[in-house]
């Protein structure tokens, strides 16, 4: 319901705006979305220019961002319907009749994402707090991870519980849950990145290797938007904001939050696994390799098998050897 | 089976080796265990394109998974019964446990290397059951128990969990599949040489389907039987 007010407003004013571009800029006539996009849609100014594929933009530290918008996409998203461009790209909302739109003054990837995403907290306010205060929307490092990262900007879908009632919804979910993993592996996988933070990148490695991922993994290969009714990795990694248990709410483990983080870890246990004892939680290896210092039983069975296996199978050789040599001397010797 | 020979006193033909419910036995385990093993390796080693393929036929990782686990109680049921059944003939109809190993057995590995590399004078001779066939049942017996327990540790990782540490979950998983691994090298690679490669019976050893063997083959792969059942000494 908040939402309602600057959306008429910003629909309003994008309205007259998008009247007086159609008239004056014959450039992007042809353009497939423009022509097809009725005036009414408050949106069209916008999408005018931004439908174009290669439209993108250089920061002053080298970085490029592209500036295409899926216009489709983003209509079929949870956004679609209810929010206009310029309730998030509010700097452009007081100057849509001025063309070209100011010039974005962000220098860096960091800042721009930070500056742009302030725009969900208008109606996300404790996600984007939480976010904030947390490990990845506060760091020292030459990026930060903020609400697009995992939710897109223009393509956000549904998330939520992999059981809704509404069907359309559900879908999204699904989808949703589907490409979290691959989400956090675009900067988890990062090596150069994940070295600023002396983090693991074998982490979506070892979630694949293990009984959800590769749950995870083959739903997805079966088809795209089955429910994924496994573990994917914001639901382990999740821990209170003083409110509930979420994932926006992240932190290094520390000495003093230790405790509480191991105990947000039973508790997403217990989400779809209820009545699961503390030690339930430690079955999972925590994304490590078993070595000698660590899980050292798995380790040490496992290099038993391949010493085991390797004795096996040559003393079996050595027997098919000698008895295939055995059988070809006693057939000579027959027919001698 | 000694029977059939005792009634065959020209000593030729064949004589029964195995009996109907050790035939129904090996025709059950064979399809249980290739079944287990595909559904279960192919969830081992679940990023190679041919395994992908299987899951996604067979109906996705869940209905692979529910295959698997309802064939693997089956073969609980299967390793119980043959357990019980063994027990009881050995101590309740007192017949000779002519499967387990002796120390005869351990000098038969060493006796058969040195004649087929020519070193001994002597080669040894068995029984109703070699030493190569002793290891594959004892390895398969033991594999079994192994394979069962882990199963069940990672059919129920919550009832476990409640009395034993976390880490029994993943070592479980090791050994399950580990054991499942060498299992079907061993099958592969020793089994399907000696009982359908081998040059002298290819394309198969018949005699655990039909029950018969010849008593020519008695008499060259299992002489101690031969004297045993005829009353004839070999040479």
């Amino acid at each position: 319901m908040a939402l309602r007010k600057p959306l008429i407003t910003a629909g309003g004013v994008l309205f007259f705006g998008a009247l007086m571009y159609l008239g004056s800029a014959p450039v992007l006539a042809a353009d497939p979305v423009s022509t097809t996009l009725p005036p009414s849609d408050p949106n069209a100014a916008c999408v005018n220019c931004h439908s174009v594929n290669d439209l993108s933009l250089t920061l002053s530290d080298g970085e490029t961002i592209s500036c295409y918008v899926d216009y489709t996409q983003f209509q079929a998203s949870k956004h679609g319907t209810i929010v206009a461009c310029t309730v998030c790209h509010a700097d452009i909302a007081g100057n849509a009749t001025i063309f070209p739109h100011p010039a974005v003054t962000a220098t860096n990837i960091k800042d721009f994402k930070s500056g742009l995403y302030q725009a969900c907290a208008k109606c996300h306010a404790q996600e984007s707090k939480d976010l904030q205060a947390s490990v990845h929307g506060n760091q020292t490092g030459t990026q930060i991870a903020t609400c697009g990262d995992c939710h897109t900007a223009h393509d956000t879908l549904a998330t939520g519980s992999f059981q809704t009632a509404n069907s359309q919804e559900q879908t999204q979910i699904n989808t949703y849950r589907l490409q979290s993993v691959t989400d956090c592996d675009k900067c988890h996988g990062n090596d150069a990145l994940m070295k600023q933070y002396g983090i693991s990148t074998n982490v979506v490695n070892s979630y694949l290797q293990d009984f959800h991922g590769k749950t995870t993994y083959l739903i997805g290969e079966q088809a795209k938007n089955l429910p994924i009714k496994t573990a994917v990795c914001s639901d382990c990694h999740r821990i209170s904001d003083g409110i509930s248990l979420t994932t926006h709410a992240l932190q290094f483990i520390t000495p003093t939050n230790q405790a509480s983080i191991e105990q947000s870890f039973d508790a997403a246990c217990q989400q779809c696994h209820p009545g699961t004892s503390a030690s339930f939680a430690a079955a999972y290896l925590s994304h490590n390799q078993p070595s000698t210092t660590y899980a050292q039983v798995d380790f040490w069975v496992t290099w038993f098998y391949r010493l085991m296996i390797a004795f096996v199978l040559i003393g079996l050789f050595i027997h098919i050897g000698f008895d295939i040599y055995k059988r070809r001397q006693s057939k000579k010797a027959k027919e001698v | 089976m000694r029977q059939t020979v005792a009634a065959n006193p020209h000593k030729t033909g064949d004589i029964q080796r195995f009996n109907t419910r050790q035939r129904v036995e090996h025709y059950i385990l064979m399809v249980v265990f290739t079944v287990l093993a595909i559904t279960g390796l192919i969830q081992r080693f679940y990023t190679v394109g041919i395994c992908q393929w299987i899951i996604l036929h067979l109906g996705g990782i869940t209905q692979t998974r529910y295959i698997h686990r309802g064939l693997g109680i089956f073969f609980t049921a299967l390793v119980l019964y043959h357990l019980i059944f063994a027990l009881y003939k050995i101590f309740g109809r007192h017949e000779r446990a002519s499967m387990v190993p002796t120390i005869s057995d351990y000098k038969g590995v060493v006796a058969e290397l040195k004649c087929n590399m020519g070193l001994g004078t002597e080669c040894p001779r068995f029984g109703r059951f070699d030493y190569r066939q002793k290891f594959e049942y004892f390895g398969m017996f033991f594999g079994s128990i192994i394979i069962i327990i882990s199963g069940f540790i990672l059919l129920f990782p919550t009832l476990v969990t409640s009395w034993m540490p976390g880490e029994a979950i993943p070592v479980a998983l090791t050994f399950h599949g580990w054991e499942a691994t060498l299992a079907v090298l061993v099958i592969l690679v020793w089994h399907i040489y000696d009982a359908v490669l081998r040059p002298d019976i290819f394309p198969t050893d018949k005699s655990i389907f039909t029950g018969k063997i010849s008593l020519e083959r008695v008499k060259e792969e299992h002489p101690l039987e031969y004297e045993e059942i005829t009353g004839e000494k070999i040479d």
